[in-house]
């Protein structure tokens, strides 16, 4: 009877992953599975090589990220900063941003300034895509390793202080396995985000350079070759599943106590700042530098500006007109965030029967996998499961909107689990005791202390979902283009105005989530 | 409380989303007839097909429905996603080459047009000999460039080998043959002149393009579509000059803007003119619902009324051969003093090869280029030797 | 080695710990810092160790300065009450942690480690994860890594407070047994007055920001300075002016000063155990008596109280 209750509860939640998570996965496994494609096809040379180039830029990434990163982390944490906040809130931002505009202000960046002064340094190369992916992922290493640092138990520091340890000792003996299993789980994120990297490789990589989710999107949509980009579905996924269960166990255990004393910042801020500063001029210069050339479009042409985003000579090339791109990012962002917020309550609905750890080790995997799922993928296997009815095509919009939200799901799902698990476990058992229904318990107990979390939630997917670029791109035609996809369209063009003023509407939205996250209470990267 | 302050939330995020939506217009479609074709169809300045046979047949607005992909390789990919359930009835803009991908999905079914006889001799046999597709325009792939940025160039001795000097190689813009017409256009182009001896296909000239490619990898700028390449040539900063065009694209300049800044080029090897033909016609799709009305269109679409604005808005030579060609288009290069290669590779070399082809120019412009990520694969050799000792331990753990 | 601490006053943003503390922890001796949780007791043991530095006053060792000396040079040995052991390693690199500050042979630091762990009874733990220990093997084990570097000073700092009671008795008197063995003077801080009394060679009552009492705890026990020790003492019988009829300043009844009568005061029997009885008084005023007559549980009964044998405060 326990039992099927519980399930019961969370069939809202399973049933929504079930239809447009799993199923569409399973087809393309029945597909492989009937199409009797032989696994010999992934020994083609190309294919090993961008497999080969698909980890050694992943690593790299990863490297590079937490050189930055980890001391960038170690200053938040440490010193002595007016304005600790603000410096925080910029390096955080370029997480929160769509990677389009990172992507269009990196190559104007680089391919205006640095030619002037005598650099020739291209985008549209290896280390270009590296660099792009560590100046993304610098924010996500940094507030993670921060909030390590944070963490840290002062009292080993001083106990060992008294056993004569040195500094250098103190450091590799205590911070290092201290930071270890957060450090591992931000390295593990990075790794996948660069791993899965769609918007950067495909626009920077010129094809010579392909990730496994590039590939896919090559096979199946420009060259047809539907069994090789099925199998390489499948790679995808199973290289990104066994990452995912490999994070669960590293996050599960918890090495030291992080009861007790905490260091008080002691850094002086004169050696703090100009690292800082540093950092925060790499990270957000992509963005910058849009919102600069945008503005000055502005003044030195305003008419042409403003008139731009009404100029319908663009329909052709967008497909639409351009306020109806901007209507449609608007559109998809706001339904993104309203289903985002049926679904937390549907999950939240799941998660008040659950009392033991032992039933949620099993969602935590069956809620956790969608984060491992690319949007490439996912995209490919809705061709492949729903793609021969009419109203895919039709209806297209409403898919497109699905793979928002399920692209915003994993966040979602990692907000609110983190701080459910912050709800007394005793308050659920005593409520039980009080034989209060799953309703009342959601409503009095789990709601009010979720709201925020859950609105946090909402302005996150809202994000996400005006970022979004690899499933809209690979799913979109015409009318439903939305700002992403049409930067991602007009990446050559690095005269055009329209671009960058896109870019700074996005850059807009990004801002507004971002102070409205921080408002309701700040998020953390690491869950 | 906390359930009010739940529905206001809710209600007023759909609100919010409702606003755009109405302006959007959700709603399902009502034509009567829909064409699937690439976005730049008949696009500058612009003449509005759907409406003018709406026109022309008079029927109400909106009775002809366009839906736009960024290429023709992508209608196909569409079309033949919804072969069991077809929602479009009539493709646009397959062509020569494409049609193979189209006759192998089964997608198209043949029709025999009104207007043939009214067509240029051997374009419908080029094309398609089954009537699967009749041919709207065609054009010769070219080498566009900008005069002021490259007064060196010679156009009437101009040879393929020199886009391998040092002087042109970086100027380049080529377009990926794997995506985009044009870029397989002058992929072939380049088969024609130095052929293929693994199948024993002579060139023009003796040679191998793999070679030719193996050098082209070094240098060239490869671009997914037209479109993008045509921005990178007018961005200065880019620093390149030259792209894959056709030989009327002169013509777009002269025409609407009295522009003679850029010219066509086309290689010269052997004493002949040599360039790919590429013919794009239109088909009537398998088991469409609309069929009387599509066939109408076809017919409708090499009539003359469609055939007069092809010079001026789709900026290739019409299928129809009584059009009278605009003076601007005088400076042109005309099809007709040009060696199509299309008569060296045939039909069949293609059907047979093309796939292997393709394929083996992918490698050959992967790996001829000079890969910064193997250079530095010790790094990725000590990262793991660094990890490893971590992965050991945690391991463990974590079984 | 003596122990001084000279007018310490230490301040937390507005809130004061203490002002103007002085007192001086005897060499060679067990000495514990008797109080109520929250009250400083830490902070005291962490100005000795030269963790805490925000204060003003002087420490000195043997009359030698050390207020300005790190925490390194102080040689001190720490057990923290959280153990902070590392989970990363087990028993015997525990142990060996602060021997990695000095330059010896494995074998020297070998026989180092078997011979303290001796002492300390953990010899058998040595190959152990850390998580398989239970709470009193790892107070153990926090104990030995604290001695192994041979400090001239011990601070405990509550070290026993989260292990029961059986097993507390036990480590309270290893503790005691490695005091009397090696003579290192040691400051143990508790809250639990069993603990103190049971192995302290000097206590000091620390409440209100000073140190209201020090001595042996048989003088504490029997001779409080007032209210305020003897419930930290946790003494039986502390009874306020005026919560019973007839007693006028504060005082301690002995339990052999209350007998039962025909008459006197009415109090309700809620507890027997072979040595005392607790009663209840109407005004709900507890107290204990010996067990010395036959009574029964919820029974009504009246005592009389013998004013000569009342312990009075000065």
């Amino acid at each position: 009877m326990q039992r099927f209750k519980f399930k019961l509860n969370f069939i809202p939640v399973t049933l929504f992953l079930g239809i447009f998570f799993y199923l569409p996965l399973l087809f393309l496994i029945y597909q492989i599975i009937i199409s009797d494609v032989s696994i010999k096809l992934l020994q083609h040379p190309l294919i090993v090589r961008f497999l080969l180039f698909s980890f050694t830029q992943s690593i790299l990434t990863v490297i590079l990220s937490c050189l930055f990163g980890v001391p960038t982390g170690y200053l938040l944490a440490r010193s002595k900063i007016v304005g600790l906040k603000f410096f925080k809130a910029l390096i955080t931002i370029p997480f929160i941003f769509p990677p389009l505009i990172l992507l269009l202000g990196f190559v104007v960046l680089f391919r205006t300034e640095f030619i002037i002064m005598g650099f020739t340094f291209s985008p549209f190369s290896f280390w270009g895509i590296v660099i792009a992916h560590v100046i993304y992922n610098i924010s996500v290493v940094s507030r993670i390793s921060e909030s390590s640092f944070i963490q840290e138990s002062k009292d080993y520091h001083d106990l060992a202080e008294t056993l004569g340890i040195s500094k250098i000792q103190r450091f590799t003996t205590i911070t290092i396995p201290h930071i270890k299993s957060s450090l591992l789980s931000a390295m593990i994120l990075v790794f996948l985000y660069s791993f899965n990297s769609f918007a950067i490789v495909l626009l920077l990589g010129q094809f010579r350079y392909q990730t496994i989710e590039v590939m896919i999107f090559t096979q199946s949509k420009l060259q047809l070759n539907t069994e090789l980009a099925a199998l390489l579905a499948i790679l995808q996924l199973s290289i990104n599943f066994t990452i995912l269960l490999l994070y669960t166990k590293v996050t599960t255990y918890q090495l030291f106590d992080t009861q007790g004393e905490k260091f008080k910042p002691y850094i002086s801020p004169y050696k703090a700042i100009p690292y800082i500063i540093f950092i925060i001029l790499i990270t957000n210069f992509p963005m910058f530098i849009v919102i600069y050339k945008a503005l000055m479009g502005l003044v030195l042409d305003p008419q042409i500006s403003l008139l731009s985003i009404f100029n319908d000579n663009y329909e052709r090339y967008l497909g639409t007109t351009p306020i109806r791109v901007v209507k449609n990012t608007v559109f998809f962002g706001l339904l993104t965030s309203c289903i985002i917020l049926l679904f937390s309550l549907s999950l939240l609905l799941g998660l008040s029967n659950l009392t033991s750890n032992r039933s949620m080790k099993f969602f935590d995997i069956y809620l956790l996998l969608p984060l491992g799922s690319s949007s490439i993928v996912l995209s490919y296997s809705y061709v492949v499961a729903f793609g021969s009815y009419s109203a895919f095509g039709e209806y297209i919009w409403i898919f497109i909107l699905i793979l928002h939200v399920l692209s915003a799901v994993p966040f979602t799902m990692k907000i609110l689990i983190s701080s459910w698990k912050r709800i007394p476990i005793n308050l659920m058992i005593m409520s039980e005791t009080l034989q209060a229904s799953q309703l009342q318990k959601l409503r009095f107990i789990i709601f009010p202390m979720l709201k925020s979390s859950i609105l946090i939630a909402m302005v996150f997917s809202f994000a996400i979902s005006i970022g979004e670029f690899g499933a809209t791109y690979y799913l979109v035609r015409g009318e439903w283009t939305t700002l992403s996809v049409s930067i991602g369209k007009f990446f050559a063009s690095r005269n055009n105005l329209l671009p960058h003023i896109y870019a700074s509407i996005l850059s807009i939205f990004a801002i507004i989530s971002f102070i409205l996250i921080e408002k309701l209470g700040g998020m953390e990267l690491n869950v | 409380m906390e359930n009010r302050f739940l529905l206001s939330c809710l209600t007023l995020m759909l609100v919010l989303a409702m606003i755009p939506s109405i302006s959007i217009g959700v709603e399902g479609s009502t034509a009567q007839l829909t064409i699937y074709t690439y976005d730049s169809l008949l696009a500058d300045p612009g003449y509005q097909f759907d409406r003018q046979f709406e026109t022309y047949q008079g029927l109400p607005y909106g009775s002809v429905e366009v839906v736009l992909f960024e290429d023709a390789a992508s209608i196909i990919i569409q079309a033949s996603a919804e072969k069991s359930n077809p929602i479009a009835d009539v493709l646009i803009g397959i062509d020569n080459i494409l049609i193979e991908k189209a006759r192998n999905q089964d997608i198209l079914q043949p029709y025999v047009s009104t207007q043939l006889n009214y067509l240029e001799d051997g374009l419908v046999q080029e094309l398609a000999s089954d009537n699967l597709l009749t041919p709207y325009d065609y054009g010769i792939i070219s080498l566009w460039y900008l005069n002021d940025r490259l007064p060196s160039i010679n156009p009437g001795s101009f040879v393929l080998e020199d886009l391998l000097t040092e002087e042109l190689s970086n100027q380049i813009i080529i377009q990926n043959p794997l995506l985009s017409s044009p870029g397989l256009g002058f992929f072939l182009w380049t088969i024609g002149i130095y052929g293929d001896p693994e199948i024993d296909l002579d060139g023009v000239i003796d040679g191998n393009w793999r070679e030719f490619w193996d050098m082209a990898a070094e240098n060239f700028h490869l671009t997914s579509s037209w479109g993008e390449a045509f921005e990178l040539l007018y961005t200065e900063e880019s620093g390149k000059s030259i792209m894959v065009s056709y030989t009327t694209s002169p013509a777009y300049g002269a025409c609407l803007y009295d522009d003679y800044s850029t010219s066509a080029l086309l290689s010269n090897e052997q004493g002949n003119t040599w360039g790919w033909k590429q013919i794009e016609g239109l088909g009537l799709v398998k088991n469409s619902d609309n069929q009387d009305l599509a066939k109408e269109f076809i017919d409708w679409f090499v009539s003359e009324e469609v055939q007069n604005e092809i010079y001026m808005n789709q900026w290739m030579y019409p299928s129809r051969s009584n059009i009278q060609q605009p003076s601007c288009y005088s400076d042109v290069i005309q099809p007709n003093t040009i060696y199509p290669l299309n008569t060296r590779i045939t039909t069949d070399i293609l059907e047979s090869n093309l796939d292997n082809w393709l394929s083996e120019w992918e490698i050959v412009w992967v790996e001829g280029y000079d890969p910064a990520f193997l250079n530095f694969n010790y790094l990725l050799f000590f990262s793991v030797l660094l990890i490893l000792p971590i992965i050991r331990r945690n391991i463990k753990k974590v079984i | 080695m003596i122990i001084n601490l000279r007018e310490i006053t230490l301040q937390y943003s507005n809130h004061i710990l203490f002002e103007n503390l002085s007192v001086e922890f005897y060499s060679g001796k067990l000495n514990t810092l008797l109080g109520k949780s929250g009250i400083g007791k830490t902070s005291i043991l962490k100005i000795i160790a030269g963790i805490e530095t925000n204060y003003t006053g002087e420490v000195y060792f043997d009359d030698i300065n050390v207020t300005n000396l790190s925490i390194k040079d102080r040689s001190v040995g720490w057990v923290p009450q959280q153990q902070l052991l590392f989970p990363s390693m087990n028993v015997y690199k525990n142990v060996e942690y602060g021997l990695l500050s000095k330059k010896l042979s494995r074998e020297r630091r070998k026989s180092m480690i078997l011979e303290i762990s001796e002492l300390t009874g953990i010899n058998h733990l040595l190959d152990r994860n850390i998580e398989k220990l239970s709470g009193g093997e790892k107070q153990r084990v926090a104990l030995t890594r604290s001695l192994i570097l041979k400090p001239r000073v011990l601070l405990m700092d509550e070290p026993f407070s989260s292990l029961d009671t059986p097993e507390r008795k036990k480590l309270s008197l290893l503790l005691k047994d490695i005091q009397l063995e090696t003579g290192i003077t040691t400051i143990h801080v508790t809250h639990s007055s069993m603990e103190a009394e049971l192995i302290s060679d000097y206590l000091y009552i620390l409440s209100d920001q000073m140190i209201i009492q020090q001595g042996s705890p048989m003088h504490i026990s029997n001779r409080p300075f007032n209210t305020e020790v003897a419930r930290i003492m946790n003494l039986s019988n502390v009874i306020t002016k005026g919560s019973i009829e007839g007693i006028l300043s504060d005082v301690i009844i002995p339990t052999d000063a209350i007998k039962l009568s025909q008459n006197g005061i009415a109090a309700k029997v809620i507890s027997q155990t072979r040595e005392t009885i607790h009663l209840r008084l109407m005004d709900g005023t507890l107290l204990e008596m010996n067990n010395n007559s036959p009574v029964k549980l919820g029974e009504l009964v009246f005592i009389e109280l013998d004013p000569d044998r009342f312990y009075k405060f000065r």
